[in-house]
């Protein structure tokens, strides 16, 4: 309003410097204006304002037009969840119970049940904080939650929704890209690799390296192509872990020059008296060959050992990290046995053990397992099995964690079944048990309590089997320790919504 | 009480946290409760059990622990064990020493102080010279403002940003003095005006001619009808007692609890509760004032509770903050009706013209279709007309969501410019938008 612009003019630059008030518009404030000329010229502005302010606010339109309706949802395929679990799935969203919601949108995906449009909001909110779960959300949201981030293009990229389905990962962001970048390798490998090519030159090398790590889980043969041509990438780390994929695809070229270099430095000297031993020749420097491989020149520390490590050595584990157990030991022609035992005998012992400790979990070489259990010194063991926990399947190390067990009493026992457990994602019927017996034990020493965090309780509480609820929520509850409460809490309240969801 | 009524007692997050591992009957080896209050020993880390107790006359706490919140976390878990998990309990008619001892003391304090109002003789003497008192600096004040907002037009908007802080402070502590809180929290906001962005001037100005106007109905508050004095008085901060509210005419309906809302500005927490006439379509306003750690003081309403009975309104042009009179309350229900009449954004000028300070007044808009464009909500009717929604303290897209596209009928707050959205009717049913607000 014109008006009301020219009386702010006069306001802003003050009564004292400006000239007298314009004639107010309308008849009947003109009219009104009449009264106050008498007045001073703070008191006919302030007059005016108040008058013009009252006159806009009571006389103006605020309305807009929209000549379009909006676009309507499309109808629903999927059943919507039960009233029951809209509020238990609100219940967790207000309590920041992230386990329980992760949980409960598995398994909501896997029974095709949709969120209610009441709380597609704060589900999207809660994604957007927790992009790993972007494929979880995306799979309950339905028509309407489809139809909702099309609206917020901070949702439509971070569940990658402005693609085609198989492509969506291409456009979603951090970690909600990598776990579609997932689905989409189990959906199409063949499609969704084809793809990686294309997109490989506009992305950062973090980028790269998270793509191909996460390639790593759906590997096969028809990833040897393009894993080949990564041995001109610009970032080491990418070059090494295409190599690791490499090896462990078979892929001839890598094995064979993998073979080649380990030959030429390892050889097994038998003494006169006394066992063989694995004697070490390393070369003077480091092949252009295996430096495209995304081999480092300069390892200061060894990985995993936190020791420092002399540049050579570091090529020496390197090779060792890539190469399968039974193969060196094939080539050396000795047992897996023989082969850890010559090596612990090496003045090279802490690098070609460590080394094929993680050539082993490259290439999940159980059988080199029970040999280096046996080959460590029991203090060191506990370390040692946390230290794979997470790279073989519990099966493999259990009769190992059961000979190791015996070894250890009381809160050591607690804290190493706490520790192993903490590195699995899921623990057998026996294994759980056997965790609770050790905690339990552990928790009635002196300071007890202190053995164990809340949170990697609660996180605990989310690997035990739900098949055996009955026998461990019975053994927790029998205990009168009070300090697994978090551990009780979560995993009754996993037994409630499977229940429930079952049921429904 | 229910889990989430419980937890809204929590002075923190980090309390419900703490609360939690807590609510394990295991570790509280004395559990009771009676008609009156619940009890529970809790073995923590020092040498003796924590001594719990809850009022359930008020939800009052006490405890023998050392934490400086209030409720603290033993009290929390003892409630929500309590909620959850009575078969623990053991219940008696009286509860133990401890118990007794500080329910007696509870009492004593309350009777107390009802005496003390009840016994104390009226002066009118007194009371009249302290009347005149009031006004008399009230008087001053209004003057003072007066005289202020001519300096301020004179010097001109364009110089105020360069003001310290004090110049601002200064008024606004005057008006203290004063007895005119209201207008000192008008002051305080105008600096923060200034530095908004946007067309912040053009707001400021318009907040300067509201003030101007207030002085000048002050000095003609004599001749003003009695509702605008009474719009005048509330907007000066002089408070209306309740008891007095209760004297004036009720109304009486069904009334249905639309929204509640908390906000929390220096540690005040105001309960704002929205009640819908279903026969007579009116709003009222319920508002409630407590200290952050008096939280629990204040009445928790739940969506959808009906109320039938009487309420009565404070006195004002447009009638809507209201306390609850003889009247009977229904627990929550899952449907809340529409009613067929209800005050429309179209009657805010008529409610603006009898009182030009109105800022927000509850309106429905049936059978609207909320659109988001150019980063705005607007609710756009079957002919295209569309009204811009306020999105800055409630985001877009639960009321999106709800929609889908179709057309719903939306509660909210409209200033005439914008509208505060805090219910929904949708084809499912009634939601609430907005629950909690951070000034």
């Amino acid at each position: 309003m014109k008006m009301w612009q020219d009386l702010l003019k006069h306001a802003i630059i003050g009564s004292q410097h400006g000239a007298g008030l314009p004639p107010l518009g309308p008849a009947a404030l003109q009219q009104r204006q009449q009264h106050w000329q008498s007045l001073s010229h703070e008191l006919q502005l302030l007059n005016a304002l108040a008058l013009v302010a009252a006159y806009r606010a009571v006389g103006q339109t605020t309305t807009t037009t929209i000549a379009e309706p909006p676009a309507i949802s499309n109808a629903e395929t999927h059943a919507f969840i039960s009233a029951s679990i809209q509020s238990r799935l609100q219940r967790y969203l207000q309590e920041q119970n992230h386990g329980l919601i992760k949980e409960a949108l598995a398994l909501l995906a896997a029974k095709q049940q949709i969120l209610t449009p009441d709380i597609l909001a704060e589900f999207l909110a809660w994604c957007a904080s927790n992009r790993a779960d972007a494929v979880q959300v995306r799979a309950v949201i339905g028509q309407r939650g489809l139809w909702l981030c099309a609206q917020n293009p901070d949702w439509e990229r971070l569940l990658g929704l402005a693609a085609e389905d198989s492509n969506a990962w291409q456009s979603a962001h951090g970690p909600a890209r990598l776990s579609l970048f997932g689905q989409a390798l189990q959906a199409d490998f063949a499609n969704t690799l084809a793809q990686l090519p294309i997109v490989w030159p506009s992305e950062n090398a973090k980028d790269r390296l998270a793509l191909l790590e996460a390639l790593g889980d759906h590997l096969n043969a028809d990833a040897l192509p393009f894993l080949q041509t990564l041995h001109t990438d610009r970032s080491q780390p990418v070059r090494e872990k295409a190599t690791q994929w490499l090896v462990k695809l078979h892929d001839p070229d890598t094995t064979a020059l993998l073979q080649d270099t380990l030959k030429a430095i390892l050889s097994i000297h038998k003494p006169l008296l006394g066992k063989p031993q694995l004697q070490v020749q390393l070369p003077d420097n480091l092949s252009e060959t295996w430096k495209k491989r995304g081999i480092q020149e300069k390892l200061d520390y060894l990985p995993m050992a936190a020791e420092k490590i002399g540049a050579k050595a570091g090529w020496l584990y390197q090779w060792l990290g890539l190469c399968y157990p039974l193969q060196l030991a094939q080539n050396l022609d000795l047992s897996v046995e023989k082969l850890a035992d010559a090596a612990s005998r090496s003045d090279f012992a802490n690098v070609l053990l460590n080394g094929l400790d993680a050539g082993a979990a490259l290439h999940g070489c159980t059988a080199w397992l029970p040999p280096r259990f046996a080959s460590l010194e029991a203090k060191q063991r506990s370390a040692w099995l946390q230290r794979f926990g997470g790279t073989f399947p519990l099966a493999s190390l259990e009769p190992l964690v059961i000979a190791h067990l015996k070894e250890l009493k009381g809160r050591e026992a607690g804290t190493f079944m706490f520790g192993l457990a903490h590195q699995q994602k899921n623990l057998s019927g026996p294994f759980a048990l056997a965790l609770i017996e050790t905690m339990l034990a552990a928790a009635q020493e002196d300071n007890g309590r202190y053995l164990f965090d809340r949170n990697a309780l609660a996180q605990l509480a989310f690997k035990l089997p739900l098949a055996d609820y009955p026998m461990i929520n019975q053994r927790l509850k029998q205990s009168d320790t009070p300090y697994f409460s978090e551990l009780i809490t979560h995993f009754s309240q996993r037994h409630v919504l499977h229940q429930e969801l079952a049921h429904d | 009480m229910n889990r989430e009524q419980i937890l809204a007692l929590a002075p923190d997050a980090a309390s419900i946290s703490a609360a939690k591992p807590l609510c394990n009957a295991k570790t509280w080896p004395t559990l009771g409760f009676s008609a009156r209050a619940v009890w529970g020993e809790y073995k923590g880390s020092g040498s003796k059990p924590y001594q719990t107790r809850i009022d359930l006359h008020g939800n009052a706490f006490k405890c023998s622990c050392p934490s400086r919140k209030f409720p603290c976390k033993h009290g929390l878990a003892l409630y929500l064990l309590y909620a959850e998990d009575i078969a623990s309990f053991s219940q008696t008619d009286t509860g133990p020493a401890w118990v007794s001892e500080w329910l007696a003391g509870r009492d004593g304090k309350t009777e107390a102080k009802k005496a003390a109002v009840k016994d104390k003789p009226v002066d009118a003497k007194a009371q009249a010279k302290r009347q005149q008192q009031r006004d008399a600096e009230m008087s001053q004040g209004v003057a003072e403002l007066a005289l202020w907002l001519e300096d301020l037009v004179r010097i001109g908007f364009a110089e105020l940003p360069a003001k310290p802080l004090r110049y601002w402070d200064t008024l606004a502590a005057r008006m203290v003095d004063a007895k005119l809180p209201g207008l000192t929290v008008r002051i305080k906001k105008l600096s923060g005006l200034l530095l908004q962005k946007g067309d912040n001037l053009s707001a400021f100005a318009e907040e300067i001619a509201r003030l101007h106007l207030l002085v000048q109905a002050f000095s003609q508050r004599g001749q003003l009808p009695v509702e605008s004095q009474a719009d005048l008085q509330q907007l000066l901060g002089i408070p209306l007692r309740e008891d007095e509210v209760l004297k004036t005419t009720p109304v009486t309906d069904t009334w249905t609890v639309l929204a509640s809302r908390d906000s929390e500005d220096n540690a005040l927490i105001t309960r704002e509760v929205w009640l819908l006439g279903e026969a007579n379509g009116r709003f009222a306003k319920l508002l409630q004032f407590a200290h952050a750690s008096q939280r629990q003081t204040l009445t928790s309403w739940l969506i959808g509770n009906r109320i039938h009975g009487a309420v009565h309104f404070y006195p004002s042009a447009n009638p809507l903050r209201a306390v609850l009179g003889d009247c009977q309350a229904d627990p929550a229900t899952a449907t809340v009706p529409l009613p067929n009449h209800f005050p429309l954004w179209q009657d805010y000028p008529q409610l603006k013209i009898r009182n030009p300070w109105l800022t927000l007044y509850p309106v429905i808009i049936a059978k609207t279709m909320p659109c988001y464009q150019n980063d705005r909500l607007y609710l756009r009717n079957d002919d295209g007309e569309a009204l811009a929604v306020d999105t800055r303290q409630m985001p877009p897209w639960a009321l999106l969501a709800l929609s889908g596209g179709e057309a719903v009928t939306v509660f909210g707050e409209w200033d005439g410019q914008c509208l505060q959205a805090l219910g929904v009717w949708h084809p499912h049913g009634y939601a609430l938008l907005a629950r909690t607000v951070s000034l």
